[in-house]
C-alpha cells in the first residue's frame, strides 16, 4: 500500500478513537460538574455559540442555569450515574448520543427523588475538541420517592414535577410497534 | 503491515464491544427487535433449544412482552480480547423492569461471548447472573432466593456471589440469610 494514503487511514482510525473518548468525555464532565454545582464547567462541556431560550453563549447558559438553581426548587445536590452511552459518529465531524442516567437529587426545599433519564446529545467537532452542539433533551422514563413504586404514578410532565411517569419508552415508535396487536 | 495496525485494531475491537452492549441496552428497552437480534451472530443459540436470529426474536417478544418499561443501566465492562474475532466480557448492569405491580431491580452481571463476523464485533452468547432480583421496596437480602420475580417471567440466575470460588472460599458455602442455594 502506498505509504502516504496507509499514514492517513491510520490517523483517520485513530480520529475516530479519540472522539469516542472525548464524546464519552463530556456526560461525565456534565455529571461531575453538576455533583459540584459548579456551572461554569459545566458550560465548558458546550460549543461557546450555545442556545439557551433566546441567548447565546457559555455566559448565558451559565447564567440561565444559575437562575434555576435558585429558589425553593433549585438543585442542592445532584448525584448523576452516567451509563449505557450509545455514540453514532457522522462523517461530517457530528455525533448523535444516547445516554443513560439514575439521577438522585435533592432540592433546597428538602425534595428528595430518584429519576430514570434518558438524553438525547449531540455532538460537533469545534476546533478539534467534541463538544454539545446544544442542550441535551432530558427525557424520563420516571421520577420517583424514595421508597415509592414508579408502577402507577401520573405523568410528571417534566420538568414541571419531578415525580410521575416520563415520556418514556411510550414516545419511542419501536415500543408502540411492539405493542401493536398482530395483523 | 504497519505495525500500528494491531494495536488500532485492539482498541477499535474494544469500543466496537462497548458499542455493541450499549446498543443491546437501548433496543431491549426500545423494543427495537430487529436491532436486537442484528446484534447476535447468525447462529445464535437461542435459550428455548432452536437457534437463528429470527427464532430469537420470537423468543425475545415473548420474554420482553412480559414487562412494561425496562431500564438497562451499564457500567463498568471488562474486556477480555482471545484473538483477533474472539472476546469475552463481564458487564455490570443494573436493570429495572416494571412486571405487573412489580418494579423490579437487579443488580446483574452479564458474561459475554462475542465474535467479529465480516468485520463486526457480535454477541455470540450472554448469561445473565444476578446478585438478587427485588422489587424496589424490599430489602434484597430479606426475600426467599434473593428474588422477587415471578419464576416464569426472568431467566437471571441469582447465584452470585456463591457462584465465586473465592468467594467461597473467603466466606465458607454456609447460606447467608435470603441465599439463593437451590433457586434459579
Amino acid at each position: 500500500m502506498n505509504e502516504e494514503l496507509d499514514q492517513a487511514d491510520l490517523a483517520g482510525r485513530l480520529d475516530r478513537l479519540e472522539a469516542f473518548e472525548e464524546i464519552r468525555d463530556l456526560p461525565a464532565r456534565y455529571a461531575v460538574a453538576y455533583g459540584s454545582l459548579d456551572m461554569e464547567a459545566l458550560t465548558t462541556a458546550y460549543v461557546d455559540d450555545i442556545r439557551s431560550g433566546d441567548a447565546t453563549g457559555r455566559a448565558a447558559l451559565q447564567a440561565r442555569m444559575e437562575t434555576g438553581n435558585q429558589g425553593p426548587r433549585g438543585v442542592r445536590l445532584a448525584i448523576l450515574h452516567v451509563g449505557t452511552h450509545l455514540i453514532d459518529l457522522r462523517d461530517d465531524g457530528t455525533a448523535t448520543g444516547s445516554v443513560y442516567c439514575r439521577a438522585e437529587v435533592e432540592r433546597a426545599d428538602g425534595a428528595w427523588f430518584q429519576q430514570a433519564i434518558h438524553y438525547g446529545d449531540q455532538y460537533v467537532r469545534h476546533d478539534g475538541r467534541w463538544l454539545f452542539t446544544r442542550q441535551r433533551r432530558h427525557e424520563l422514563f420516571y421520577g420517583v420517592v424514595t421508597g415509592d413504586r414508579p408502577n402507577r404514578l401520573p405523568p410528571a410532565e417534566w420538568p414541571a414535577n419531578d415525580v410521575g411517569r416520563g415520556t418514556l419508552p411510550d414516545r419511542w415508535s419501536t415500543w408502540a410497534a411492539f405493542h401493536e396487536p398482530s395483523r | 503491515m504497519n505495525p500500528l495496525v494491531p494495536r488500532l485494531e485492539r482498541l477499535e475491537a474494544i469500543e466496537a464491544i462497548r458499542q455493541l452492549v450499549a446498543r443491546h441496552a437501548l433496543a431491549t428497552d426500545q423494543r427495537d427487535i430487529d436491532t436486537l437480534v442484528s446484534l447476535y451472530v447468525p447462529d445464535v443459540a437461542v435459550d428455548d433449544g432452536t437457534s437463528g436470529r429470527s427464532m430469537l426474536a420470537g423468543w425475545f417478544r415473548t420474554a420482553l412482552g412480559r414487562y412494561g418499561t425496562t431500564f438497562h443501566l451499564l457500567g463498568q465492562h471488562l474486556i477480555d480480547l482471545s484473538d483477533a474475532d474472539h472476546a469475552t466480557g463481564v458487564l455490570y448492569a443494573r436493570p429495572e423492569y416494571e412486571v405487573d405491580e412489580r418494579w423490579m431491580v437487579l443488580a446483574a452481571q452479564y458474561w459475554d461471548h462475542y465474535e467479529r463476523h465480516d468485520g463486526t464485533w457480535l454477541l455470540s452468547r450472554r448469561e445473565t447472573h444476578a446478585f438478587y432480583a427485588a422489587d424496589i421496596t424490599d430489602h434484597p437480602l430479606q426475600i426467599d432466593g434473593r428474588t422477587s420475580f415471578p419464576p416464569e417471567v426472568h431467566r437471571a440466575t441469582i447465584d452470585l456471589p456463591e457462584r465465586f470460588p473465592t468467594w467461597q472460599h473467603a466466606h465458607g458455602a454456609g447460606p447467608s440469610i435470603g441465599s439463593a442455594e437451590g433457586r434459579g
